[in-house]
């Protein structure tokens, strides 16, 4: 898979926040612009190639993610679909237990939609032993209070942990069969293989723009009899789930991202490994004053430090004018007031808190590049630590 | 630009009419506030079309020249220029009676059109003695006109009117509904130059603005921090400093490189002393800029006792450092008071953003609230202060920060 590099002289490490559009992608993509201009809900002949388009890109995304191709809905990324998601099936079963759970670990906007639909949400604890959420704690949570939703991040935007999610379902549904499941797969899909149908949920999230396809497209994956009420009206369109006229370029650009992306899991998961211990291997040589914060058995790709004498932003902001692109925190919680929610779970002091960077990886670096890259943010933590 | 009026009208002109509050009791001096308030409103209104500007009596009177003109844009401008109390969109016309029904009528249909009006009331000032009719009768024919006119829709309220009419005769009829307030006090430019130390907080764009108020004009200092504070902050202090020029018209924006001084503080000071010998670094290197560029005054947000660092002890040990006057506007008011103006004035949203400036990454957990003069000076014993001071000069970045410039 080809991808196009931001800058000759500039490292970027976020490929978390996200990633460049595949060259094959994005070649497409702008030809299909150009000519696929009509609207897939025009009975004329342009109007039927373009839903013909959606049509091929469901049969593609249904075969990525193994699931049923009338079964994915088109929104504008990730955190539309997680809003959907909860807001839509808080408000689709009205004889739910009125009760969510998510974990501490979740994403900002799991976090803000499940604190706003009319539910009483809790939170549940992570282990810091393995970053993801307290098993047993979740279990017992699950068995005493038999909840209407649950929602859990299967790849932390923070660490990188991944939640072992099939056997966790498997109890929940055992312990309490009526409990609707989101799972947020947005920072798992492209790194990790997603199968839908044997997970097991009931709604799966998935935004594009972290693997290789343009921003602005997502999807939200859901089991055949799941309800959902919608949460933009409209003409109807993608059987009323999600009204507004779908844009055929840009599902077939996700599509097509989606297919490169999951051929190339294991080569990426297998140098992704490899760039990140170079990586940590050098940055060990010049300071061993770093803590690794990510989990060893989380994905290669998410990398999150914490350094003990300088901020985290201080980092971003050194390294940024090297020319060395990493971010601190994930970069949707980063300018959020209230700091870090998944860190402080884990057991981080505040200060510790404030003394991480996050360092994502993607198959396309060379070795070099992390080796260099490794080699500013050491010297530029030794040059500004306080 | 919300609304275009029409001005080409055979039958009317449409004008402002800008009220002067202060500046009309000046004596001798009193024609140059005038010619500055005009200087700035043409400034303020340059890219909005050509207009005819005079000042007659303590009024100043803007015709637009063209007959398509953003009257709402206009009046919102206007209302940001210091100097002025209020201003009104005004129509003139022959001084005629018959004119004057005619002119009311069409009047009301067109303020009445806005909606949300039920009550009225008309106010009429005749200075031209040669007008046949009096002041009484012109508002009780015009009221009677109106009420039989919008009858069971608008009533005569001679106390709480939702709506005045205004009608004054002078060598023409002018007729106006509305009043917008302006910001009152002095025309920026007449109450000499100072140098505002912003930070990025609240405090600071609403000292620079109370100064601007009293007619100073102004120039910006920032001290960065790179890479400890990041390219967000002084982005926020860059749109900061635009905001305010809606008020202080072009200005300057000096951005200090403060790392090297912050780095040598932070090695040889207490850390209890930190903020105070820092705000002294700040003192001197503003003062410097200041002389460097024949500005007279600091200018800061401090409000006493906000803060360890603006006990009056520290004001007095910080000012020690400088080598201008420091005016504190603020120094008076409390937080509350001052977000109240923040929010008036359009910078509270920017100022509340979250990001690190110096002052909250290099800060102490408890700083000291009452540093003497001696126990700063004993301090700075062990720094180079002249090396810091011109290091920092010699690394000065300075931006003009246009009004006219579109946001970004």
């Amino acid at each position: 898979m080809k991808l196009i590099n931001m800058q000759s002289t500039a490292i970027y490490l976020d490929y978390a926040a996200a990633s460049p559009i595949c060259t094959d992608v994005l070649d497409s993509y702008c030809s299909d612009l150009k000519e696929i201009y009509a609207n897939p809900a025009s009975s004329h002949s342009a109007g039927h190639k373009a839903l013909t388009m959606i049509e091929e890109a469901r049969l593609i995304l249904a075969q990525v993610f193994r699931s049923n191709p009338s079964d994915l809905i088109f929104t504008s990324g990730g955190t539309e679909s997680i809003n959907l998601a909860l807001k839509g099936l808080s408000e689709a079963y009205t004889r739910l237990p009125r009760k969510i759970f998510i974990t501490a670990g979740e994403h900002e906007a799991t976090r803000k939609i499940a604190a706003s639909i009319k539910y009483d949400l809790s939170e549940i604890s992570l282990d810091p032993a393995s970053c993801t959420v307290d098993r047993q704690a979740l279990l017992d949570a699950v068995e005493g209070q038999k909840p209407g939703i649950i929602s859990l991040i299967l790849v932390s935007n923070e660490t990188g942990a991944i939640t072992p999610i099939a056997d966790i379902i498997a109890l929940i549904r055992k312990l309490s069969p009526r409990t609707k499941i989101h799972l947020d797969a947005v920072q798992a899909a492209g790194k990790i293989p997603l199968n839908f149908t044997s997970l097991d949920c009931d709604l799966m999230s998935i935004s594009g723009h972290k693997f290789g396809s343009p921003k602005g497209i997502g999807l939200l994956i859901k089991k055949p009899k799941t309800l959902l009420k919608p949460i933009i009206l409209g003409g109807g369109q993608q059987s009323g789930f999600r009204s507004g006229t779908e844009n055929a370029p840009l599902v077939r650009a996700l599509a097509k991202a989606a297919e490169l992306a999951d051929a190339d899991i294991e080569d990426n998961y297998r140098k992704c490994k490899d760039l990140r211990e170079r990586f940590i291997s050098k940055l060990s040589e010049l300071t061993d004053e770093f803590r690794i914060v990510s989990p060893a058995n989380g994905v290669p790709q998410i990398l999150l430090l914490t350094f003990p004498r300088l901020r985290g932003e201080t980092l971003v902001n050194a390294v940024s004018n090297r020319g060395v692109y990493i971010s601190h925190g994930s970069a949707c919680s980063s300018l959020s007031r209230e700091g870090n929610t998944t860190l402080r779970n884990l057991g981080l002091t505040d200060q510790e808190v404030l003394g991480t960077v996050r360092i994502s990886f993607s198959k396309i670096l060379s070795s070099e590049n992390v080796i260099n890259a490794a080699q500013i943010i050491g010297t530029e933590y030794l040059r500004w630590r306080l | 630009m919300s609304e275009a009026s029409s001005g080409g009208n055979s039958c009317f002109n449409e004008m402002v009419l800008v009220r002067i509050g202060e500046i009309a009791l000046k004596g001798v001096n009193r024609n140059l506030f005038f010619r500055r308030l005009i200087s700035n409103i043409r400034y303020r209104l340059r890219d909005l079309g050509d207009f005819h500007i005079e000042q007659k009596q303590s009024r100043i009177w803007i015709r637009p020249k063209a007959d398509e003109f953003p009257a709402q844009e206009i009046l919102d401008r206007i209302s940001k220029v210091f100097g002025i109390v209020s201003a009104s969109f005004v129509r003139a016309f022959p001084a005629d009676p018959a004119i004057l029904w005619e002119q009311i009528n069409d009047y009301a249909d067109h303020i009445l059109s806005k909606g949300n009006i039920f009550s009225f009331k008309v106010e009429t000032r005749r200075i031209n003695k040669d007008f046949p009719l009096s002041s009484y009768e012109i508002s009780s024919t015009a009221g009677s006109l109106l009420s039989e006119r919008f009858s069971g829709l608008l009533t005569v309220d001679v106390h709480n009117p939702d709506l005045i009419f205004s009608i004054e005769i002078r060598d023409q009829i002018y007729l106006y509904a509305d009043k917008i307030p302006a910001q009152k006090g002095l025309p920026v430019g007449t109450g000499g130059d100072g140098l505002v130390l912003l930070s990025g907080g609240i405090d600071s764009p609403v000292a620079a603005w109370m100064m601007a108020s009293r007619g100073m004009h102004l120039d910006c200092v920032y001290f960065h921090t790179p890479p400890y504070t990041g390219f967000p902050v002084l982005n926020k202090v860059v749109r900061l400093s635009k905001i305010l020029s809606q008020y202080l018209g072009n200005h300057r924006l000096y951005i200090v490189n403060f790392t090297s001084a912050q780095l040598a503080l932070n090695d040889c000071v207490p850390e209890n002393m930190l903020t105070i010998i820092m705000r002294r670094m700040m003192m001197r290197i503003a003062s410097k800029i200041a002389i460097n560029n024949d500005l007279k005054a600091l200018i800061t947000g401090e409000s006493l006792g906000q803060v360890a660092s603006q006990t009056l002890e520290s004001v007095i040990t910080t000012e020690h450092a400088s080598e201008l006057v420091v005016l504190r506007p603020l120094i008076g008011l409390d937080k509350d008071e001052i977000t109240v103006k923040a929010r008036q004035i359009g910078t509270y949203e920017t100022s509340i953003q979250p990001y690190h400036d110096c002052c909250t990454v290099f800060v102490a957990r408890h700083p000291k609230t009452a540093a003497s003069i001696e126990d700063a000076e004993r301090v700075e014993r062990k720094l180079d202060l002249k090396q810091l001071v011109n290091e920092a000069l010699s690394n000065l970045e300075v931006r003009t920060v246009f009004l006219h410039d579109n946001f970004s």
